[in-house]
């Protein structure tokens, strides 16, 4: 009976095995993605949750090819985000309390520390984009992802995220340069 | 600097995301222009720190934290109730019934006190038209009915007929005065309006026709300024 038990549990459950496998092979890419899109490493977290969530209820072994499965997490992670910031700015209006986590946030004055590394220059650099800027150049630059793959997460144009994302890059580039020099 | 039309291809060729004729085409052009070999330079630049820096960013979470893995890995699918024959969003429905079945019965509440509330609001609305209609029998619109009174005010709007025992009747005829201009029931009948000031207005009125417009658009701010200039322009149009 229990040989009969242990067989029979990984064939009943492939599809679990697969939604574990997926979670496992996106949190922490989609982790990255939100806590810089957002700025919050704590509503990252409920953002990649809610996503994950919504690919364990929606995910059939079928329903969609794995290249399929990238973007869609980005546009629901981005959903997610889009929906938690919205509402911390609601309940930040109550409380009068900022959204922005203190542990990720770079020095408030480039000549505040002693030695500014340049991650906290493209950070501070980065929070000078857009929204849809920052996506992009998150989408391209931080989680590698193709034009293609970018449309579909972020719902544009292949062409407009072109756009997007040639836009963004000359700003960071300009106020790097523009940092460094002074 | 001048940027030309590959200007905008540049961050796609640099990071080597164009097809490979795309991509020969803006090579042909950095060869012979200057001012974007080196906008690609600093974008190349650029594009380097920043990839690097955001794929080695250390302050960023590797993992969700243990319960948040846990309440996603419980996480059950939407369509297990599928399988069992029930497709899911009817199944939350059939969940859902003590609340359908309370916001229909509210529905029905609320369409019965309509029904009972209306009959008030009708009769209360008739003796205003009543009034009006007595105000009325001084022209030539004699109405014999009540209720034909409502078919005028329904037709109000349509037909840019002055009369109305109501503000919403008011206002379309201050905002059709443009083109009323030359009607002159249109301003004779308004000092009747039951709603006017009655003493002022048919004081005015028996004076001249202009105030007769100007008084209902007194006391409703917003279609003032729009009635208020109205009798002036024929004027300024004859002049």
């Amino acid at each position: 009976m229990t040989p009969g038990l242990e067989t029979a549990a990984p064939q009943a459950d492939p599809r679990e095995q697969r939604i574990a496998a997926l979670v496992a092979t996106y949190q922490q890419p989609l982790l990255r993605y939100a806590t810089r899109l957002l700025n919050n490493a704590t509503l990252a977290q409920d953002a990649v949750q809610n996503a994950l969530i919504k690919l364990c209820r929606h995910w059939q072994p079928n329903q969609a090819a794995d290249d399929a499965i990238r973007p869609w997490l980005y546009r629901v992670t981005h959903n997610e985000a889009v929906d938690l910031v919205r509402h911390e700015e609601r309940r930040r209006r109550h409380q009068q309390r900022c959204c922005d986590d203190p542990s990720l946030e770079p020095p408030a004055a480039p000549g505040a520390m002693e030695r500014e590394d340049r991650q906290d220059q493209v950070m501070r650099a980065l929070r000078t984009l857009t929204a849809a800027e920052r996506q992009v150049v998150l989408l391209r630059l931080q989680q590698g992802l193709s034009y293609d793959e970018m449309a579909a997460a972020t719902g544009r144009p292949r062409g407009t995220v072109g756009a997007l994302l040639h836009t963004a890059v000359k700003k960071l580039a300009r106020t790097i340069q523009h940092e460094e020099v002074t | 600097m001048n940027l030309h039309e590959h200007e905008q291809h540049l961050t796609a060729y640099l990071l080597g995301d164009l097809t490979p004729p795309e991509a020969e085409a803006v090579r042909r052009h950095l060869a012979g222009c200057a001012g974007c070999r080196d906008e690609a330079r600093l974008l190349g630049q650029s594009l380097g720190v920043l990839r690097d820096t955001l794929r080695e960013d250390a302050r960023v979470p590797d993992r969700l934290t243990p319960e948040r893995l846990a309440a996603v890995l419980a996480t059950r699918p939407a369509t297990e109730s599928a399988r069992r024959g029930k497709p899911g969003w009817l199944f939350r429905r059939h969940r859902m019934s003590p609340l359908f079945a309370t916001l229909t019965g509210l529905a029905a509440t609320l369409v019965i006190l309509a029904g009972l509330l209306f009959p008030a609001v009708s009769s209360s609305r008739r003796s205003a038209d009543r009034i009006g209609a007595a105000h009325r029998s001084k022209t030539a619109f004699e109405l014999s009915e009540v209720d034909a009174t409502d078919d005028l005010l329904a037709r109000s709007d349509a037909t840019d007929m002055p009369f109305s025992g109501q503000v919403d009747g008011v206002q379309a005829l201050a905002s059709a005065e443009m083109s009323l201009g030359d009607i002159a029931p249109a301003r004779e009948l308004a000092p009747a309006d039951p709603f006017a000031p009655a003493p002022e207005a048919r004081r005015m009125s028996a004076a001249s026709a202009r105030p007769a417009s100007a008084a209902p658009s007194a006391s409703l701010p917003p279609p003032a300024p729009a009635a208020a200039p109205a009798p002036a322009r024929p004027s300024d149009r004859a002049s």
